[in-house]
Formats: C-alpha cells, sequence, structure tokens
C-alpha cells in the first residue's frame, strides 16, 4: 500500500476519508510543527568519526539543537530527519536501507562531511560501497572534512525547509 | 447537568489538564535547559511535538502482537480518567470515586504501556517493560503505604475531604513529613523521571518500551507521560502540600513541585534497576514509619 503525502495509507474506506479530511483542517497546524518540531537520528556510517563528533556538537550547550525544538532520539522510528555522517561500508549498507525504511514519512536524509557525499579520503578503500545518494534518496548535503558545527546547523534548518517541499505541495 | 458536564470536559476536567500538562512538560524542559545553561525549547514545544507526531506515519511490526495498537489508547484512557477523579484547585470533575479507584487507573496505565511494550516484541521493548514492571513492585509499595497515612488521618477515601480538611487545619506535610518525602519519591519514579528513568534508559535500550511506536500512537503514550505530571503533582498538592481552594494557589504550588522535580531530574544520574529496588524498600521503611505513628495517634 502507498502512503500520500500525509504520511497514511489512503486505500478508500470510510476511516481513511475521515482520516484524510481531517489532515485537510488541520494541515496548516501540523506543517508549523513540523518545522517546529524536527527529531534526529544520528548515524554515523564508518568514516573517521570526525563528523560524528562534530554532529555531537550541536547538541551541547554551546550550540543547543533543542532551542528549535529538535531533540536527538536512537530510534529511527521517532525520527524526522536522518543525519548520516561517514562513507557507506559494505557491511552497514543493508542496516543503512532499513533504517530508511524504518522512518516514519515525511522525512528529511542529511548527507554530512565529504566520505558521505563522494567517499571522500575513502575514495579508493575495497570495502567502501559508494556515495550516500547511490543507496537512499538524500536531500541536504554538508560538505566539509570534517563540517563545522555551524554548518551543519545550516543544513538542519535547510532540512527543515525541505519538508515544505515534501509536504506542502 | 450542564455544569457537571462543563466539569468534566473544560474545567477542571480534560480540557484544562490536558493543556496545562502540556504546558507543564514545557516548563520542564526549559528549566532543564536553563540548568544546562542552554536556551531551550520554548514553553509550548510540547505542543508541537504532539501536533507533529499526529500528522506522521504509523509503522505496525509485523511480529507484533494484537494487542499493538490497542493497549496505548487504553493507557491514555485510564490516565486521563485519573486526572478526572484528582483534584484540582479545591474541585473534582468526577466525584463518584475514591482513592481506591484513582490508585487502580494510576497503576493501570503504565502497566499498559508495559504491555504494549510486550506486545510489539522488540528486545528492547520487552526490555524496557521487563524493567518498569519490576520497578512497579518498587515504587507501588511507597506510593500506597504513603497514601494511606492521610487517608487515616484524616480518616476518609476521598481525596477530596483530605484536601479540605488541609485548608482548615494545616499541610499534612508537616505533621508526617518522612511520608510525604516518600510520596515526592514515588512520584518521581511513576513520572520515570531521572533518576528512575530505568525503563526507557535512551543509552542502553534505545526508547525502552515505547520503542517500536511511531505517529499517532507514539504521541498518545508521550501524552499519557505529560498528563501523569500533572495528576501526580495535584495529587501531591492536595494530599500532602496544603490543598488548594483556588487555581491560583493550586497553580503556584504545583509549579513548586515541578521546579523541584527538575532539579532532581538534572542534578542525579540513571538509577540501575537492582538500586531501584534496594532504595524503594528502604523508603518503604521510612515511610511505613509515618504509618506507624499514624496509627498509634
Ligand atoms: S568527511 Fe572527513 S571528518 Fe568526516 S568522516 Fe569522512 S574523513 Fe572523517
Amino acid at each position: 500500500m502507498d502512503n500520500n503525502r500525509h504520511g497514511y495509507a489512503d486505500n478508500g474506506s470510510g476511516a481513511d476519508m475521515v482520516k484524510g479530511t481531517l489532515y485537510r483542517i488541520l494541515e496548516k497546524p501540523l506543517n508549523y510543527a513540523r518545522r517546529k518540531s524536527p527529531w534526529i537520528l544520528h548515524l554515523d556510517t564508518g568514516g573517521c568519526n570526525g563528523c560524528a563528533i562534530e554532529t555531537f556538537a550541536i547538541l551541547s550547550p554551546r550550540y543547543d539543537m533543542e532551542r528549535f525544538g529538535a531533540l536527538s532520539k536512537g530510534n529511527p522510528r521517532h525520527a524526522d530527519i536522518l543525519v548520516i555522517s561517514g562513507a557507506v561500508s559494505r557491511k552497514i549498507k543493508p542496516m543503512l536501507k532499513r533504517i530508511y525504511e524504518q522512518t516514519p514519512e515525511p522525512k528529511v536524509v542529511m548527507a554530512i562531511g565529504s566520505c558521505a557525499i563522494t567517499k571522500g579520503v575513502f575514495h579508493d578503500s575495497y570495502n567502501i560501497v559508494g556515495p550516500l545518494d547511490r543507496i537512499m534518496p538524500v536531500d541536504v548535503y554538508v560538505p566539509g572534512c570534517p563540517p563545522k558545527p555551524e554548518a551543519i546547523f545550516d543544513g538542519m534548518l535547510r532540512a527543515i525547509e525541505k519538508f515544505r517541499e515534501k509536504v506542502e505541495k | 447537568m450542564i455544569q457537571e458536564i462543563f466539569n468534566i470536559i473544560v474545567y477542571p476536567g480534560l480540557l484544562f489538564t490536558v493543556v496545562l500538562s502540556l504546558v507543564y512538560s514545557g516548563i520542564l524542559r526549559k528549566l532543564a535547559a536553563r540548568m544546562q545553561s542552554r536556551i531551550g525549547p520554548p514553553v509550548w514545544q510540547p505542543f508541537l511535538d504532539i501536533i507533529k507526531l499526529f500528522g506522521k506515519e504509523e509503522i505496525t511490526p509485523e511480529q507484533a502482537k494484537p494487542g499493538f495498537g490497542f493497549w496505548p489508547f487504553v493507557a491514555f484512557a485510564s490516565i486521563l480518567i485519573a486526572a478526572l477523579l484528582t483534584p484540582v484547585a479545591g474541585m473534582v470533575s468526577l466525584d463518584s470515586g475514591n482513592f481506591i479507584v484513582l490508585i487502580y487507573f494510576l497503576v493501570f496505565s503504565p502497566a499498559c504501556l508495559y504491555l504494549a511494550g510486550l506486545a510489539s516484541s522488540n528486545p528492547y521493548a520487552v526490555v524496557g517493560s521487563i524493567r518498569g514492571l519490576v520497578q512497579m513492585f518498587s515504587y507501588e509499595i511507597i506510593f500506597v503505604v504513603s497514601l494511606v497515612v492521610p487517608m487515616l488521618f484524616v480518616n476518609s477515601l476521598e481525596p477530596l475531604v483530605i484536601n479540605n480538611y488541609q485548608l482548615g487545619s494545616g499541610w499534612i506535610a508537616s505533621s508526617f513529613p518522612l511520608a510525604a518525602a516518600a510520596f515526592l519519591v514515588a512520584v518521581l519514579a511513576k513520572l520515570e523521571l531521572p533518576p528512575f528513568h530505568t525503563p526507557e534508559a535512551h543509552q542502553e535500550i534505545v526508547s525502552g518500551y515505547y520503542t517500536e511506536y511511531s505517529g499517532f500512537r507514539l504521541a498518545l503514550i508521550e501524552m499519557t507521560h505529560i498528563v501523569k505530571i500533572f495528576v501526580l503533582l495535584s495529587l501531591a498538592v492536595a494530599v500532602f502540600f496544603g490543598g488548594s481552594g483556588d487555581p491560583l494557589i493550586f497553580i503556584i504550588k504545583t509549579l513548586a513541585l515541578l521546579i523541584l522535580l527538575s532539579v532532581i531530574r538534572v542534578v542525579l544520574a540513571r538509577f540501575r534497576i537492582d538500586h531501584v529496588l534496594k532504595f524503594c524498600w528502604i523508603l518503604g521503611v521510612i515511610a511505613l514509619i509515618d504509618l506507624i505513628r499514624v496509627l498509634m495517634v
């Protein structure tokens, strides 16, 4: 069953019609809430961990991601934004796909660092299977090796704007 | 009749409870953020979180057992009933219950959440549920033992009678401080706030018993936690901390307790599950001292 852009399966039954009407009425507050409460899942796929440390910096009191309403969740089912850093190794590829599928719609994927974007320094390694966008659709790229926390923040705000494109057509 | 329906739906019933508890949980987050010298989310952040979760896709795991979709609704409904039975600012929305029913619904609601965790057949959720059940065995004893003290003292099973008794003759917490302290610890444990967040320990077992939930049902589970904060705070005020006759005093007292809880929440780290058991049994003995005192009066 396909999910429509509101993230629920619509198979024409009565309950779904009621649900659809409710969503149409509540669309404006819903979209506002989506932009104001992005919960992120950070996943390091096997880079040098530099990007992971810079990503954790935005959780720290100095940068404080929570002032935008964002929380760090260790669980794809609760996440809205997947923040993925590091080169994708052969072992993690199937897990990565599963985590992408486990994340409920609407979701946005961010690729952090040159490794996730182009394989970076690991470009000729035998067990690196490719840049992240060969494996899953990526919405926001944050280049750098590693990118500064400010840049990751900027990427997160752009990812929030992506919800607008994805949901509010 | 219309007055009663108004009491149940608007004030001090469902609408008032839900809105105020969302604000309280926002204040809890904001206070924690300020204590960690962060800016923190706005106070209305829980509203946004809940609205957002209503609009997310729901995922049901393939191996989920039949109760998976059902228990969060029961948990939320029973915490709402508990909210209706709790005195808020000297009023009870449903005046047909007593302490026994209230204690029952306060136990039933987390028990449903743990059943939900067991039904989702995820190892993390199962571990979380089992930890939650073990923790329940430890804190329910102090909760009930310390609640029995004001009941025996005032000689009534009605929360409202105890509330009104204290309006005339002072705080029960001043004559039974040990029971009041034990009650506050039990409240902390019932809310699963640090140091008692063992069942959902984020660093160990992902999100504990609600790991598999997303979307609408996750919103219900979050709402259950949030309303529980308000219910237990107003119960504490009504039973131990002087009662409340008008809304202003009520809000001031509950906010003071909320600040106390948020200080504890920021300062302490998590107990291991066996430490929870030992700690709560010691506190149970402390609460028993006050129980014996009230029996001898
Ligand atoms: S982009 Fe650079 S810092 Fe980031 S994981 Fe790759 S090598 Fe490390």
